[in-house]
């Protein structure tokens, strides 16, 4: 057990350790803050609700910058995509921050924060989650017919319409082969920078599906562009929050320990995957992330009285990490086996390298 | 009764509900062991 | 593996190992030193004075509590201080009785240099969902560049413990070849 002085609690090393480590490991794999699951835990720790937030942005900083190095050696960053992003990030983070103090003022912010990121999130896991789905029936129907497959496997059609509008000016991104007017780039970043600061998340779990489905990067490199991002947005937060006296720098110290490792592996296992099991993962990031919001939104619906839903919410937050952790754990092991042509469940081979 | 557990891995619906059985577990074990008495 | 990338790869690693080690010492001293918790202290809320209300949690108005009041930098047990709103908080002290409760008189009158208290006082603390604002939170206060030296740390041990890990796989030998995104069909 730890005293943590500016934070007024004492908790235990090994589970901000260990959240640090299972966050760390799914942020590096599906390029999220991993804040959405961080905060609601730090609180059931005992630290007060907005020193968990602060804590949180903060190391997603720090962790971010971990998982950036590994992806930038593996290739998966676009830095002009990046670069042109991080502008209306933070314009739409700080919007969006202004909207929330106003919902404050008027009395209603929680209850609209949690149904707004429930529908946000649902919404979110249906389309990748259905998406995904074809794409990996299109990748075992290939596999079946002697076709070579790429890394990465995309049916939607929507990043067609998106590349086609001409305003000027219109980038190259090298690297991830895309050609786009930079005002879709900015205009993302203004949108998940919105919906980031209105819900005081670092906005991956937004930005990652829009740079795929609206942008049409590539699933690995939305991943690495979109942890750049999560340096800035995180670095920003950061200071937000420790200026207001929200962040205890031991429990962040802490955290990074553990998601040093994590970030370390999360980013390396996307190098034993195929583009749709990265989606896969951060769709059921999503609909775990919504049943949480939903039982949190019913507790508080009821007047905070049916413990039975407080409990289901802190099961299901711990359990949300534990399980994407070992989901990611698993494909990276699936992946060794069917490399030394060992025997897999079947549907592994189409999402594995 | 190897037939159904083989469901578990074989087919990728089952995998998830194993795993996610097991992680709420995990988290059960965890809510017991530190956190009871502070909640 | 050649030589020369071997030994770069070294270089490296001992090299971000030791920013990282620094970085994490230093960090470590300003705990242990006190200095990370004086940046953060909290303020008064209110006019009042300010109390640590574990002391009287028995108070009753057939047996009321009496609180010494002076400007004591720490409070033990029944005491309070005289303070004025954004004023810096006692240690210990977890909240302020209000002037105006003084005023009225019904839970708290103040009589000389001592108060005299006839109810507990109830705190509400942050415990997981159930978590309540209460008035030991309110009114922290930072030293500003507090922040800068938050986020220059985090994002220092961050590139330090990055780097040190991709000196670590080179060290071993590992190659993490650039994934090549576009092969295939």
């Amino acid at each position: 057990m730890f005293d943590f002085v500016v934070a007024g609690v004492v908790a235990p090393i090994f589970l901000l350790v260990f959240v640090g480590f299972t966050v760390g490991t799914v942020g590096g794999f599906i390029g999220v803050g991993g804040g959405y699951m961080v905060t609601p835990a730090l609180i059931v720790f005992g630290f007060p609700g907005y020193m968990a937030s602060g804590i949180d942005m903060t190391h997603i900083a720090g962790k971010g910058l971990v998982s950036t190095i590994r992806h930038r050696q593996l290739g998966n960053i676009d830095w002009t995509m990046a670069l042109s992003m991080v502008a209306g990030t933070m314009l739409g983070v700080e919007l969006g921050v202004r909207l929330l103090v106003y919902f404050k003022k008027l009395g209603i912010s929680g209850v609209v924060l949690l149904l707004t990121s429930v529908v946000v999130m649902f919404s979110l896991f249906l389309y990748t989650q259905i998406e995904t789905r074809r794409a990996h029936r299109k990748a075992e129907q290939m596999t079946r017919d002697g076709q070579k497959i790429a890394r990465e496997i995309q049916t939607s059609n929507l990043p067609s319409y998106f590349q086609r509008i001409p305003f000027f000016p219109i980038v190259r991104c090298r690297t991830a082969r895309v050609v786009v007017s930079m005002w879709v780039i900015v205009g993302v970043g203004v949108i998940t920078g919105f919906l980031a600061g209105f819900l005081g998340v670092g906005g991956g779990f937004i930005r990652v599906p829009a740079l795929v489905y609206l942008v049409g990067a590539s699933t690995h490199i939305a991943v690495g562009t979109d942890l750049v991002e999560i340096v800035f947005s995180g670095g920003y937060g950061a200071l937000r929050h420790s200026m207001e006296g929200h962040v205890d720098m031991m429990a962040v110290l802490f955290m990074i320990l553990g998601a040093m490792f994590g970030a370390q592996f999360g980013s390396i296992a996307t190098s034993y995957v195929r583009g749709p099991a990265i989606r896969y993962i951060l769709s059921y990031s999503l609909i775990l992330a919504t049943c949480g919001a939903v039982l949190r939104l019913a507790y508080v619906l009821t007047g905070q009285s049916v413990e039975i839903l407080s409990l289901l919410a802190v099961m299901l937050t711990l359990g949300e990490m534990i399980f994407l952790c070992l989901f990611i754990i698993s494909l990276v092991l699936f992946a060794i086996r069917h490399r030394h042509g060992k025997s897999v469940p079947p549907w592994v081979p189409s999402l594995v390298v | 009764m190897a037939k159904r557990l083989r469901w578990f891995i074989d087919s990728m619906f089952g995998y998830w509900v194993l795993l996610l059985l097991i992680s709420l577990g995990t988290a059960a074990g965890i809510y017991e062991v530190w956190l009871k008495g502070r909640m | 593996m050649e030589h020369g990338t071997r030994g770069r790869a070294v270089v490296k690693f001992l090299f971000w190992t030791a920013v990282a080690a620094s970085l994490v010492f230093m960090m470590a001293r300003a705990h242990v030193s006190g200095q990370l918790a004086a940046w953060y202290y909290h303020t008064a809320a209110i006019e009042g004075y300010a109390v640590n209300a574990d002391s009287f949690l028995d108070a009753t108005a057939d047996a009321p509590a009496t609180l010494a009041v002076g400007a004591f930098e720490r409070i033990e047990g029944r005491q309070a201080v005289p303070v004025r709103k954004g004023d810096r908080l006692p240690i210990n002290a977890n909240g302020v009785i209000g002037k105006d409760i003084l005023d009225k008189g019904a839970r708290a009158t103040l009589a000389g240099d001592t108060i005299v208290v006839k109810v507990p006082w109830k705190i509400s603390e942050s415990k997981g969902f159930k978590y309540k604002d209460t008035f030991k939170h309110k009114g922290i206060e930072t030293y500003p560049w507090g922040a800068v030296w938050n986020v220059a740390m985090t994002l220092g041990i961050g590139l330090a413990l990055g780097f040190m890990a991709e000196g670590f796989t080179d060290l071993l030998g590992i190659k993490l070849e650039k994934i090549r995104h576009f092969e295939g069909h």
